[in-house]
């Protein structure tokens, strides 16, 4: 294979940097996907966040852990992904079928979480993908976004009601 | 009650629910080695590249992205391959010429195939060109070439030609129907394929049928236009470059994109075999999906023959060269014109046709027409490096089709190893504006100067044209034109704003999707996206409506694919990437612009 090295790279940063594309970059597309609902984006938006990722990596300090670095950075790229009006306009309305074949066997409740997940307003999915999906805390998603604790806890609150079916289901 | 933290089981169960039923999504396997491999180039760009919006038209409008025909570079690079010095490898290290404050900087990596890197920046006035490419490397198994980014550099500026034509025109005739292009053309060469676009501005007068006539803006139009060229050898294969016929780029600069459609059957070609060696099938076209969104093009015409009989009669040569304010006023009988040389006036004795607006579409859809009615009373007048243009008191009566979409096509040109793809569009406007008759009166200011470069393209099938004309002291004199025509092109963007309308009631702003280029049709069609919405204001006006968008970013997005083996003899194939390894090579385009649809009921 070819040699492939950025100037001004070290090596072994090169290396932790695939690393760190290998381990993050199956979570970070599905989060990607979920926010935007769409493949193409989701992907531009993964490649986007590593090369974000990558100038930034000396500036990394390790202070909030890679998982929650990039997915600060997924965010506000899908954030301005998300704002484009071609966005927007897009009928983005997603039943079972628009979404990608899966690999793995899943149940119909999990199909039925995802799309309701993605169904949400933007607002609302961004802050359940914060929280059940990155396992933040409000506080951290506050943080994250930007906004109140109270906002985080409000969208969080009518995000559940309107997974109110998939959940109740569960609990049952 | 919500938790200030969630439920693990919760966590649990969405995420067991993410990873099974998005388990499909696909990863991208090199993701990490292409962003390493890029970091290293884009430290090469030194600032953005103004190209200028075309899809600004494309959309409505235009881009005017060309090869010229008239630009020898160009002529050969799209007729007989790449010039040489872009298209040979010329060594692995960096090269770099220097004319007229112009710069363009290649970088040959790999040398074994064409360049695979090129920078170019055109220092002269704003533009900056630059291109990135990913090395190609010569022994390896697969790889992939192009990534390359622009950071956000790319712009068309919208396009305004002038050309003038034969002076034939029937009046009260039909416009012909104008459909717009956009013109990505590229070239294959081994393992890559250059592209450009190319935007210029085309100003032609005709002395083939009158004595000491001017034509005067024989027509003016926005366009886009679009091409792909590529051989047959490399099919599959996109690289960018960027060509002039020297080396150097103009001082309006030169930018360019590619775009490959892959074929549907894989491997294409052989390294080796030449393109004229390689069958190829018939002309293929697609067609567009008549489910394609799309916005129209505005066609500006206005083409006037102009008599005059002054006692200044100006060479045209003093005109171009030395005037810099102009005013011309002409009615339907007589025209007067104020330069820095004085004062000429006269009969307009030839028909003359007002072109106003145009739009069709090539699939379907039916045809927007525009008929001149009556022609308008038109003053132009040129200051302070701006014409503006009044038409007043025309009347043209227009017919819109019933059913209004857009709809692109390709189409691949049996044995030039030529493909033009074509966006055609039309009005969305259909419903509102019934068919009828509508007299006109609007301004406009074509903003920034417009250069003439005089193209020598005299011909020498018709005899000489003479010239007369009159001297200050009444002594006649003769000019004598060894030419059939003459054709002067302005090389440097024009940007047309559409300014003093005469009726504005109310100002409605909304925000809009603005385009979509998809097509089923076509595999691999870039994709067209709006990223930032602009501003659109909508301004109903007396005599139809102004829209103004500015602001906006616009994605074009398209595969762009090596899979690359070597066989045993040495033999270089090339094939589709399988699935997994597509590269996307994203371009973004600012846009901003005005146009108006002057529409009466």
């Amino acid at each position: 294979m070819e040699d492939v090295q950025g100037p001004d790279r070290l090596p072994e940063e090169n290396e932790a940097f695939e690393r760190l594309v290998n381990q993050h970059q199956p979570a970070l597309l599905r989060y990607c996907y979920l926010y935007l609902r769409d493949q193409e984006q989701a992907r531009d938006a993964v490649q986007e966040t590593f090369f974000k990722a990558y100038r930034g990596w000396r500036s990394f300090r390790g202070e909030s852990g890679e998982k929650t670095w990039l997915m600060k950075i997924a965010l506000r790229t899908c954030h301005d992904i998300r704002k484009s009006a071609w966005f927007r306009h897009v009928d983005r309305r997603i039943t079972p079928d628009d979404l990608p074949p899966a690999s793995v066997p899943f149940t119909a409740e999990e199909e039925s979480l995802i799309t309701q997940v993605m169904q949400l307003p933007p607002k609302l999915r961004e802050a359940v993908l914060l929280y059940y999906y990155q396992s933040m805390n409000v506080n951290e998603i506050a943080e994250t976004l930007g906004i109140s604790h109270s906002s985080v806890s409000d969208r969080l609150g009518r995000a559940r009601k309107k997974l109110r079916a998939v959940l109740e289901g569960r609990d049952s | 009650m919500l938790r200030d933290a969630p439920d693990p089981k919760d966590v649990e169960r969405f995420q067991s629910a993410v990873d099974h039923r998005l388990s499909g999504l696909r990863e991208d396997p090199y993701l990490a080695r292409r962003i390493i491999a890029n970091e290293g180039r884009e430290k090469k760009v030194k600032k953005r590249m103004s190209l200028g919006l075309a899809l600004a038209l494309t959309v409505m409008l235009a881009v005017t992205a060309v090869l010229a025909e008239n630009w020898p570079g160009i002529s050969d690079y799209f007729a007989n391959g790449l010039p040489d010095r872009v298209a040979q490898p010329s060594g692995t290290g960096n090269e770099e010429n220097k004319a007229e404050g112009t710069v363009i900087q290649r970088r040959v990596i790999e040398p074994v195939y064409a360049p695979v890197r090129v920078h170019v920046v055109n220092d002269a006035g704003e533009e900056t060109c630059a291109f990135d490419l990913t090395p190609q490397v010569a022994q390896v198994e697969y790889r992939y070439t192009m990534l390359y980014r622009t950071d956000k550099t790319w712009t068309v500026e919208p396009d305004i030609s002038f050309i003038g034509g034969a002076d034939q025109q029937d009046k009260n005739q039909a416009l012909t129907p104008f459909a717009p292009y956009l013109f990505i053309s590229g070239k294959l060469n081994g393992g890559s394929c250059d592209f450009s676009v190319h935007q210029w501005h085309e100003y032609k007068l005709d002395f083939t049928k009158y004595r000491a006539t001017v034509s005067y803006i024989k027509e003016l139009y926005l366009n886009e236009q679009g091409q792909i060229v590529r051989t047959v050898q490399d099919d599959m294969v996109i690289r960018l470059g960027l060509v002039d016929d020297n080396g150097t780029l103009p001082e309006n600069c030169f930018e360019a994109a590619a775009q490959t459609i892959p074929p549907t059957p894989a491997p294409i070609s052989v390294a080796g075999m030449t393109p004229q060696a390689t069958p190829e099938p018939v002309g293929l076209q697609y067609g567009g999906s008549p489910d394609a969104e799309y916005y129209d093009t505005l066609l500006f015409g206005a083409p006037y023959t102009l008599h005059y009989t002054g006692e200044n009669g100006l060479p045209l040569e003093a005109f171009n060269d030395e005037c810099t304010n102009m005013t011309a006023h002409f009615n339907r009988q007589q025209f007067e014109l104020l330069t820095d040389f004085g004062k000429q006036d006269g009969p307009v004795e030839t028909d003359y046709e007002l072109l106003l607006l145009g739009a069709s579409s090539t699939s379907d859809g039916g045809i927007i027409s525009f008929q001149q009615l009556e022609k308008p009373d038109v003053t132009v007048s040129y200051q302070e490096d701006a014409y503006t243009v009044r038409f007043s008191g025309g009347k043209f009566r227009v017919q819109y089709p019933t059913d209004l979409y857009y709809s692109p096509e390709a189409y691949h040109q049996t044995g030039s190893g030529i493909w033009q793809f074509t966006v055609s569009s039309v009005y969305l406007t259909n419903a509102d504006y019934a068919e009828g008759e509508y007299p006109y009166d609007f301004t406009f200011r074509l903003m920034n100067p417009l250069n003439f470069h005089t193209v020598e393209t005299f011909g020498s099938e018709l005899p000489p044209i003479t010239h007369h004309y009159i001297e200050a002291d009444g002594t006649e004199k003769e000019w004598e034109l060894q030419a059939d025509h003459f054709e002067a092109s302005i090389q440097e963007q024009a940007v047309l704003r559409l300014v003093n309308f005469s009726e504005s009631e109310q100002v409605l702003n909304y925000q809009d999707r603005f385009i979509s280029i998809q097509s089923s049709a076509i595999p691999d069609q870039p994709q067209v996206t709006v990223l930032e919405e602009p501003e659109c204001v909508v301004r109903p006006l007396s005599n139809g409506y102004e829209m103004r968008v500015t602001g906006g970013l616009m994605r074009l997005r398209y595969l762009s694919v090596i899979w690359r083996q070597e066989a045993e003899d040495g033999t270089i194939i090339l094939l589709d990437a399988p699935d997994g390894r597509e590269m996307y090579t994203t371009v973004e385009i600012p846009f901003d612009f005005t146009f108006t649809v002057p529409v009466y009921k």
